[in-house]
């Protein structure tokens, strides 16, 4: 039996106070993987943990099998994280960027300058391809970062809030792109404020608040199990007591 | 129905500007220990200036003497001033990108402005109201209570800098296009504050002769037009008329400022902030495998793009000038250590300015974070394109003078290395630690690299200088120093 895409077994994260407590979850491949919780909830640190940025204090995380403490490099060539600011260099253009990506993930040069021109093209950025970062819109910005995410074909994407910014037609680009990664036997995780999102595109579905997994499930069974018409109702009637509660810090 | 609250005023404005000044500055962090360190350093201050003041009152200075003294000060003053209130302005009106934002709120632009302007001037003269304003607490207990008027003065002459940096700035975006003005205003700071730098190394380079006719040319002569010259030290010796003239000028340039920019604004000045600038590469990249080529790559076009490179590098320069100066006036064996110092302190400065950009104002270290890359590597790619910039820029200067005194080329080879090292800890020391990303990297904060970077290279280019003149102390700093600097560099 193959390993899962990623999985994560009683992990901890604390910082002046709890951040994430005690997370079991598993995403398959060719799942798309929505997390969803308000703001303060841990998804954040979560994708952070994942992606090898932070040390969970407890627990183990692993990509395809591999240990990402035992074996951080290993995990990390497999996986794209796409973050919630785009972080790019506002004194590099998005070929020179991509560039810059494609040398971290090593991949082979006419394989990452036929797949940046194809990105950049696809999402509308070739015609700036040689303008510096430092006057894109968020957007642009956006949609650069996408591109390099997508640029070294990873196995598991980790995208938080991927898309934030996005016009309609780059936002519809983007998900038909993930669909395809997905076909193709990657592994989506994703989080969402658009909660209308994650019910269209999500196979399974996790909501945390205060650092634990308070649900687990597809949307139908959310549904079975909670009742509600949408996935808003469902998410605001497990997550509001706890909001009130001061759970939302 | 509700009422509607009235506008922001210029009180409320300035409270909001004060508090990002006072946050951006880091003081805040020291929390507690901040009060009782500026106590200490009152106390301090206050004590070398009566000290200072009662041994010139040893030299029975006349009233135009001290005019003359006040003169030259408040020179100084205010070219400093003027080139902070230069890249403050800039910062304010075009590089924040709030002013938009804050002029779409229900109050008038020139209040905004105004705030901008106070704040700008506030922050230009703090220390300037705190050094000088220990001199005049010391002058008006020892020699004239009329020197508490050198309080408004520093803040007259704070609201002309402002006044002119804002006015400036808008003038040339509207002659010469953003991009432009930027290098024009840069390049002008510099200069402002390189030549206050070089005016204050006068002693070392005039002859004794040329230093007393400048002296004498200090003190109050003339009449009409020229005797207004010194108006502004009059003013701060206390004469109410010079005082209140200067005063009232310095609010009236500031208000005048504030409405011709206001009226520029209305005009299309949110213009550039709202539109987007191009700035094209030069050339295409080429694809190369490897991620060591990707990462100095990225460092190397990074180093090369940093805003206003070559006029910092000729900062560097400029406070160099007058120590040479110096040392070819004297013509004796000084020279060659002089000059050895030069390019291990300018390749210091620079190393340091690249090092900390590309530590602390790396945009996307969380990105390199996520890569499959030992971050061993990410920050050896930092370090030898930082340290390649500089070089490239340093080694020049180096290679001619190593001509000319070949004795220099080594101890200038060793203390570049010994300098790059240290812009490598100090970049290091630099990063503030991140919670979301952990890379492992030591504690630091800005203000240290700021503090440590300077220090580094005057300390190097004096190892560098002992080493050429064939000290055993030079020889015995260098070579220890040399091992410490490839350790650090290897570890």
């Amino acid at each position: 039996m193959s390993a899962p895409a990623l999985s994560l077994r009683g992990v901890s994260k604390r910082f002046d106070r709890p951040a994430v407590t005690g997370l079991d979850l598993t995403v398959e491949p060719g799942e798309i993987f929505a997390l969803l919780g308000p703001n303060g909830a841990g998804k954040t640190t979560t994708l952070r943990m994942v992606a090898g940025l932070l040390r969970q204090d407890v627990g183990t995380i692993e990509v395809f099998g591999t240990d990402v403490v035992a074996d951080p490099v290993a995990a990390k060539r497999m996986l794209a994280w796409l973050p919630d600011e785009p972080l790019l260099y506002d004194r590099l253009t998005p070929l020179e960027f991509l560039e810059f990506v494609a040398g971290l993930w090593a991949i082979p040069p006419r394989e990452a300058e036929a797949r940046a021109e194809a990105l950049l093209r696809r999402l509308g950025l070739w015609a700036h391809r040689d303008e510096r970062c430092e006057g894109f819109s968020r957007g642009m910005r956006q949609k650069t970062v996408v591109a390099a995410a997508l640029l070294h074909e990873p196995r598991l994407l980790i995208l938080d809030e991927p898309l934030t910014g996005l016009d309609a037609a780059a936002s519809r680009d983007v998900k038909d792109m993930l669909a395809e990664r997905v076909a193709e036997g990657a592994a989506v995780v994703v989080t969402t404020h658009i909660l209308e999102v994650a019910e269209r595109i999500a196979d399974r579905i996790g909501i945390i608040a205060a650092g634990c997994l308070l649900e687990l499930g597809t949307f139908a069974e959310l549904r079975a199990r909670h009742g509600g018409a949408t996935l808003e109702e469902i998410f605001l009637g497990l997550t509001a007591p706890l909001s009130a509660a001061g759970g939302d810090a | 129905m509700t009422q509607a609250a009235p506008s922001a005023s210029l009180g409320f404005l300035l409270r909001h500007e004060l508090r990002l000044a006072w946050r951006r500055g880091g003081l805040a962090r020291l929390g507690v220990s901040f009060p009782l360190a500026v106590v200490l350093l009152l106390v301090f201050l206050h004590l070398a200036a009566f000290g200072l003041v009662e041994s010139v009152r040893l030299l029975r200075w006349t009233r135009a003497d001290y005019i003359a003294a006040t003169t030259v000060g408040l020179i100084y003053a205010f070219g400093l001033m003027l080139m902070q209130a230069l890249r403050q302005s800039l910062d304010v009106l075009y590089e924040g990108r709030d002013l938009a934002w804050l002029a779409s709120a229900p109050l008038p632009l020139r209040t905004i402005l105004r705030a901008r302007m106070a704040a700008i001037a506030l922050s230009a003269s703090w220390m300037w109201l705190v050094l000088a304003g220990t001199m005049a607490d010391a002058l008006a207990v020892l020699v004239t209570r009329g020197a508490l008027a050198i309080y408004p003065v520093i803040a007259a002459l704070a609201l002309f800098a402002a006044a002119f940096s804002i006015s400036l700035i808008v003038l040339l975006r509207d002659l010469a296009g953003l991009r432009t003005m930027r290098t024009i205003v840069m390049v002008f700071s510099m200069l402002a504050g390189g030549s206050v730098f070089v005016g204050s190394q006068v002693r070392s380079v005039l002859a004794p002769a040329e230093r007393a006719a400048l002296w004498r040319a200090l003190h109050p002569h003339g009449a009409g037009l020229l005797g207004l010259a010194w108006w502004p030290a009059r003013a701060a010796m206390g004469s109410a008329v010079p005082l209140l003239c200067f005063v009232g000028a310095s609010l009236l340039v500031a208000g005048l400022a504030a409405a011709w920019v206001e009226q520029r604004f209305a005009r299309g000045g949110f213009d550039n902030i709202a539109r987007r600038v191009v700035r094209r590469a030069t050339s295409a990249p080429s694809f190369r495998a490897g991620s060591w080529r990707a990462l100095l790559t990225k460092e190397w076009r990074l180093v090369w793009r940093t805003p206003g490179l070559i006029g910092r590098a000729l900062y560097q320069g400029v406070y160099l000038l007058p120590v040479t100066i110096a040392a070819w006036r004297s013509g004796s064996a000084i020279i060659a250590p002089v000059m050895a110092a030069t390019p291990v302190f300018v390749g210091s400065e620079l190393a340091r300015l690249f090092m900390v950009t590309a530590m602390a104002g790396d945009q996307a270290t969380a990105l390199a974070a996520s890569a499959p890359v030992p971050w061993r590597r990410v920050r050896a790619a930092k370090f030898l394109a930082t340290a390649g910039g500089a070089a490239t820029l340093a080694l020049p200067m180096a290679v001619a003078i190593g001509m000319w005194w070949p004795a220099t080329l080594l101890p200038m080879l060793a203390g570049m290395l010994i300098a790059f090292a240290g812009a490598l800890l100090i970049g290091e020391a630099s990063v503030i630690p991140d919670r979301v990303v952990d890379l492992g990297n030591r504690p630091g904060e800005m203000f240290r690299g700021a503090v440590l970077g300077p220090v580094a290279g005057i300390a190097w280019a004096l190892t560098t200088w002992f080493a050429v003149q064939g000290r055993p102390v030079g020889f015995a700093t260098a070579a220890a120093a040399v091992l410490v600097s490839v350790i650090a560099i290897l570890r």
